[in-house]
């Protein structure tokens, strides 16, 4: 059945696969194989709806990710014996499913005013949502190391209420998916008030956004069945926040899919998310570190490694001549930082990998050690780029031990991985002629300093019109943090300057095309314009006509040093023999 | 010489130390805080066996449960499989034996299976006994042997078991074990088995 | 309140909805703890049709939110809600007393073809969380200065007492809100000062010593001219919120006599050889009528700690407003206000047209007034003195700005990242419109320059508020 449809799908397409990696359950499989469902679409960027991805599949094989009942009150009897997503598959599991759902059915009963009472009555902890009792998957999975401690965290105990921002994340029936600190146990009478407030508020035919504190923001949004909170002392706007939450949402979408998440709650509403997701609490830990600390985030824009073009131009090359079939990104990456990307033609055309996609895999990447081991072939869902299927990630270092710079090819083929590794081989190959790594190794930002303006002490500059190829990929630059911001706070200070001037300069109903600010210890300039998005801070007592002329002068900086700051001309390459025009039609 | 290519694949619960067994085996190292493995790992190690050279194209799966999908296109065409267990984990070990199940429903024929119970240096901590375990095994006929990745105890046993449960050469026709090119279509393995 | 928006899609009209009361309500979580006892909480509730249930479980809602926060910071609970429809405003004034106020968000209606209802668009960003907080917090104050606080009304007659106060003077009250015209002058409520020269300063400080002298009962005495306070004996937050009650409610109600001019023959008041145009705005409307009754409104001041109860008497001669408290303890009879009127009324007739005097030749002084190319709000936090070019005169039913509604939030948003920091502080923006916005903060003292010159650049802008500065602050501000 699978050859079958692989052989009508058309191997030179390009392809974008489904979320078949989902558990099965091999008890309930009754072909020989699991699901291979590759979405052969006939337009391979537009994202195809997860109905339709288990539509195409039901051609190519009898099983899908998850079985389909021939009618919904079939489905219905068997949501609670449906272990397909239980490869544990042991009669515990699913005992202890339906379970949950009792216990869940319960609490679903008008939770809004529940808890309500409840709260009112003071007496939240005693009955915690009907969920205190409730399994707790995770440990009974068990985290495979000693658990970080931050989860180990008392979370009644003040300095876990001291942190930053909280993040949660939690599912429509209240159980908690994710918390940054503190165990999701510990927590789960607080996220079952979450969830309480959210259905309450929209229980009324209205939706909940955020509630104020002196001290906090805390902000709500609902993603097709999560709920992710952020409580923050770090006075960002609302917006931003919300930004940041939907990171989180897209970096747990990279590895289930929207489709798989939409499919798993229609299925089992209780169903526990950490069970899919155990392992990456460290992934999502990190997005939320590099969130604070790095402003490629804030900028929506990517920060690449200042290069000689020269060095870029033929990274690039080296990139373009090592193809295979179904391969769609290049991406070499050093220091945690873009070194060049190259994609292939059809998909640049038309689409273009989104900096937010690209965060997510450098986090990815950042966050786990794992990668350094070996070579690594992952499924991962770019939600930019189409929330619903799976690209398959071919990551290596190319400098081991030291691993630093790493190379991630992306093909849209889950049994390509032979031939993307010989890619690789190619790569490393022309890599050592040249003496790559070692040009690479040399490579660093900059400092200010050398744009030669005394008062200015640090900037971002984000340009709309890189020409010709600027809609590839948003890129912003900005020198190394230096004295007086070389403390992790004093940074972490300037980084939140830039912020409420970003949330100002950026507000949705008030947006403003310049801010002056002159404050105690730094004065601040932003500026967007048409060409350009610009922050700066100056030494405190700059005069205005300095700082003006500072600008001036750091523009033509800029303009002068172009080449080495951004890639100017992304490269393609094509690895559909015959493009897609003929497969499309080739598909009809 | 002769060099045989031999794909290996290990299986079992997110923790149990199939990275670590890998990385004893192939680096001769050990790290405490190794990070779970996403999506799966590949890495090669070259042993001799008798008058053959052993090349192993080792898989080392992820563990977690949103992998578990993939598992087939790890052990499809696979010589041997090394399931994996945490001799402290009750829990484990079912899971091990679902492996079992699924391998011997979708698995290639005559793939070697060895269960390794690892973390035998927690003896204090066992929740498997030594004794079920091999019971269990010799009922499926599988290799059977507690590891430790940590005290680098019988890391290396595992891996010349399965070498000595390769069928000679010659008996090709009958084996879906083959040292297969690297350069061939993984895919090609993909036909002929789901053909079956 | 509706406003009919310009902007036309496609020949059908948009309606533009402003920031509406949608509810407000007041409770104890004490007074009801157990299960099916809820409604006894609720001490106030507005509009009172709301359905018992719903009144419950808005007020559930509210002790949700205020006990979710708690578990991130246990003192400083929920001050707001923000949902896509409404925002909602909590106050804790005293101890376990919270207040609600709900406001709607701004909506426009867009009509839809083919029959369809109209599509509302709530636009979430609009209201300022600054400035309805403090509208709440004035609700509180201005209850607490003719009610006292709410533990004082509960201890004297319980539950019933409270929520009788609460109701008789909410349900006035709230008409008198007017959300859509709030903005940053309600965030400082400041006092206008009117500015004066010394000597007629010193004539008013011997008048209102004399005043105080003759009639000892006099406990506090507040003086002010065209709604401009000049001097005032009272504590500051007790002055702020009378000022507050006087130029927003008791003065505007009476400037129709006022308007009706000196020769009126409506006016009563000339006795005896003296002519005079003194009246009572509180207490007795007519002397002369047998039927006059001399009841004064009561007012609670220093709260804090001894909490005085006095007899409210405002008495005023044309632009010439005073403000005599006396304790409430005294009664007050006609003959005490027929001494006051002798008293008082000549005196501060004479006095009103001196003050009307001085101010014109000033005025002359400093030239005729051309339109500035810049409008200003100032206000110092330590005289809550407040000074606006933006507002028309503040009116009972609207405050009349003359500037673009959305410049007056960006003066908000300003103000908001001022009290983020104790330092001094300056902020220069160019919004969309290209309309300049100078924010600045210098110990205590906060100025806001809106600058209608569009092609200027940053510099010039600079120089512009220096001059501002220079001539109407005295060089207040030092920074750059």
């Amino acid at each position: 059945m699978d050859h079958n449809g692989q052989e009508s799908g058309n191997m030179e397409e390009v392809k974008i696969c489904d979320p078949s990696i989902l558990p099965q359950c091999p008890d309930h499989t009754d072909t020989d194989v699991p699901s291979e469902n590759h979405c052969v679409n006939e337009d391979h960027r537009t994202p195809s709806d997860p109905e339709g991805l288990l539509e195409s599949a039901d051609h190519s094989s009898e099983q899908d990710v998850l079985p389909q009942e021939p009618s919904t009150e079939m489905q219905k009897l068997h949501v609670e014996d449906d272990r397909s997503l239980c490869p544990g598959g042991s009669e515990t599991d699913s005992g202890k499913a339906s379970q949950d759902s009792a216990l869940v059915d319960n609490s679903n009963d008008d939770s809004g005013e529940f808890v309500v009472t409840v709260l009112a009555r003071g007496k939240m902890e005693e009955q915690g949502m009907g969920m205190k009792g409730a399994s707790s998957p995770l440990s009974e999975t068990g985290t495979p190391l000693g658990p970080p401690s931050h989860r180990n965290e008392d979370v009644t105990a003040d300095s876990w209420r001291q942190h930053r921002k909280h993040v949660f994340v939690l599912s429509e029936a209240g159980k908690p998916i994710y918390s940054r600190y503190g165990s999701e146990e510990a927590l789960s009478s607080t996220m079952g008030v979450m969830m309480a407030l959210v259905s309450f508020v929209q229980s009324g035919d209205n939706i909940i956004r955020s509630v104020y504190s002196d001290e906090h923001t805390v902000v709500f949004m609902q993603r097709g069945p999560l709920v992710l909170v952020s409580v923050s002392c770090s006075r960002q706007s609302e917006q931003q926040l919300r930004n940041e939450l939907v990171y989180v949402y897209n970096q747990i979408v990279s590895m289930l899919t929207q489709a798989s998440i939409t499919r798993i709650f229609e299925h089992k509403k209780n169903y526990d998310l950490r069970r899919l997701l155990a392992g990456s609490e460290k992934i999502l830990d990190g997005l939320l570190n590099l969130v604070d600390s790095d402003p490629s985030f804030l900028l929506c824009a990517v920060h690449c490694l200042p290069l000689a073009s020269s060095l870029r131009d033929s990274l690039s090359q080296i990139l373009q001549k090592a193809i295979t079939p179904n391969l769609v990104f290049s991406i070499l990456i050093a220091k945690n930082q873009l070194l060049t990307i190259v994609q292939e033609k059809m998909v640049i055309d038309d689409a273009r990998l989104e900096p937010a996609d690209l965060h997510l895999l450098l986090n990815l990447i950042g966050a786990s050690s794992a990668f350094q081991a070996g070579e690594i072939w992952t499924p991962i869902c770019l939600p930019s780029f189409n929330p619903d299927c799976y690209f398959y990630a071919y990551i290596s270092y190319l400098d081991p031990p030291e691993c630093t710079v790493c190379l991630v090819l992306l093909s849209t083929d889950k049994e390509a991985f032979y031939s993307v590794a010989e890619c690789k081989r190619k790569i490393e190959e022309a890599m050592q002629t040249q003496n790559a790594l070692k040009s690479i190794a040399k490579a660093q930002s900059y400092s200010v300093s050398q744009v030669g303006v005394s008062d200015l002490r640090h900037f971002m500059y984000k340009p709309f019109d890189v020409p010709d190829n600027h809609r590839q990929l948003t890129q912003f630059t900005s020198p190394e943090m230096e004295a007086p911001y070389s403390s992790e706070e004093e940074r972490m200070r300037l980084l939140d300057l830039y912020r409420d001037l970003h949330g100002r300069i950026h507000s949705a109903s008030r947006p403003l095309k310049l801010i002056y600010h002159v404050a105690e210890r730094e004065t601040l300039l932003a500026w967007v314009t048409s060409k350009f998005e610009l922050y700066t801070c100056f030494s405190p007592l700059v005069t205005k006509t300095c700082a003006i002329n500072a600008i001036t002068k750091l523009l033509r900086w800029i303009k002068k040093e172009e080449e080495r700051l951004f890639i100017r001309y992304p490269p393609k390459y094509s690895t559909t023999p015959n493009p897609s025009r003929s497969s499309k039609t080739d598909a009809h | 010489m002769t060099l045989r290519e031999l794909k290996v694949c290990l299986l079992g619960d997110t923790g149990v130390g199939k990275s670590s067994i890998v990385c004893r085996f192939v680096e001769d190292s050990f790290d405490p805080n190794i990070n779970p493995t996403i999506g799966a790992s590949f890495m090669t190690k070259t042993v001799q066996y008798q008058n053959e050279l052993h090349k192993f194209l080792i898989w080392d799966t992820a563990g977690q449960e949103r992998f578990r999908a993939l598992a087939p296109m790890y052990y499809r065409g696979s010589a041997a499989a090394i399931i994996v267990y945490d001799i402290t984990k009750e829990e484990s070990f079912q899971t091990l034996k679902n492996w079992v199940k699924e391998l011997r429903q979708h698995g290639p024929p005559n793939i070697v299976v060895a269960i390794a119970g690892n973390k035998c240096d927690l003896s204090d901590a066992r929740e498997v006994s030594e004794k079920d375990a091999k019971d269990y095994a010799d009922s499926i006929h599988a290799i059977f042997i507690e590891t430790s990745a940590k005290n680098a105890i019988n890391i290396n046993e595992v891996f010349t078991q399965i070498s000595e449960r390769i069928p000679v050469l010659d008996a090709e026709g009958g084996s879906a074990v083959k040292g297969f090119k690297l350069r061939r279509q993984p895919s090609v393995s993909t036909r002929e088995r789901t053909c079956c | 309140m509706l406003m009919i928006s310009p902007r036309m899609a496609s020949g059908m009209q948009e309606k533009q909805y402003t920031p509406s009361l949608l509810s407000f309500f007041i409770y104890n979580p004490k007074f009801g703890p157990r299960e099916g006892e809820e409604e006894k909480k609720i001490l106030f509730y507005h509009p009172i049709e709301i359905e018992k249930n719903e009144k419950i479980r808005n007020v559930g809602l509210c002790e949700a939110i205020v006990q979710f926060t708690r578990t991130f910071c246990p003192t400083k609970p929920a001050k707001s809600l923000h949902t896509q429809k409404n925002r909602q405003f909590f106050h804790e004034p005293e101890e376990n007393y919270w207040m609600v106020m709900v406001v709607r968000n701004p909506m426009v209606e867009k009509p839809n073809k083919d029959g369809k209802p109209p599509t509302v668009e709530y636009q979430e960003e609009e209201i300022i969380d600054s400035v309805y907080g403090s509208v709440l917090q004035q609700c509180y104050s201005m209850y607490k200065l003719f009610n006292g606080t709410f533990s004082r009304a509960f201890e004297a007659g319980g539950v019933e007492l409270l929520t009788q106060k609460l109701e008789k003077f909410f349900y006035r009250y709230l008409q008198t809100l007017h959300l859509q015209s709030c903005d940053l002058l309600d965030v400082f409520g400041g006092i206008s000062f009117f500015p004066l020269d010394k000597m007629t300063y010193l004539k008013i400080q011997s008048f209102v010593n004399r005043v105080e002298e003759s009639l000892s009962l006099v406990k506090y005495t507040a003086f002010l001219y065209n709604d401009q306070l000049i001097w005032s004996g009272l504590e500051q937050d007790d002055m702020r919120i009378l000022y507050k009650y006087l130029t927003t409610s008791l003065f505007p109600r009476h400037t129709e006599p006022e308007l009706a001019g000196r020769d009126s023959p409506l006016r009563p008041e000339v006795a005896g050889n003296l002519l005079h145009y003194g009246r009572f705005l509180t207490g007795p409307a007519n002397l002369k009528d047998p039927e006059a009754k001399f009841r004064f409104p009561r007012i609670f001041v220093n709260t804090e700690d001894s909490c005085e109860e006095l007899h409210l008497i405002v008495y005023k001669a044309m632009s010439a407003a005073v403000c005599f408290m006396i304790n409430a303890s005294v009664d007050l009879n006609r003959e005490f206000c027929e001494k006051l009127d002798s008293l008082v009324g000549p005196q501060l007739t004479l006095l009103a047209s001196d003050i009307c005097e001085q101010y014109n030749i000033n005025r002359r002084i400093s030239g005729p007034e051309k339109e500035p190319q810049f409008k200003f709000i100032y206000f110092n936090h330590m005289n809550l003195a407040e000074k606006s070019t933006i507002h028309m005169r503040k009116m009972a039913s609207v405050s009349l700005t003359s500037v673009h509604p959305d410049l007056m939030k960006i003066l908000g948003d300003i103000n908001c990242d001022f009290a983020r920091v104790d330092e001094d502080e300056e902020i220069i923006v160019k919004a969309m419109t290209d309309y300049w916005v100078v924010g600045k903060k210098s110990d205590q003292r906060e100025l806001y320059v809106i600058l209608n010159q569009k092609n200027a650049n940053l510099i010039e802008v600079n120089e512009e508020v220096k001059r501002l500065c220079a001539t109407q602050f005295n060089n207040i501000f030092f920074l750059d």
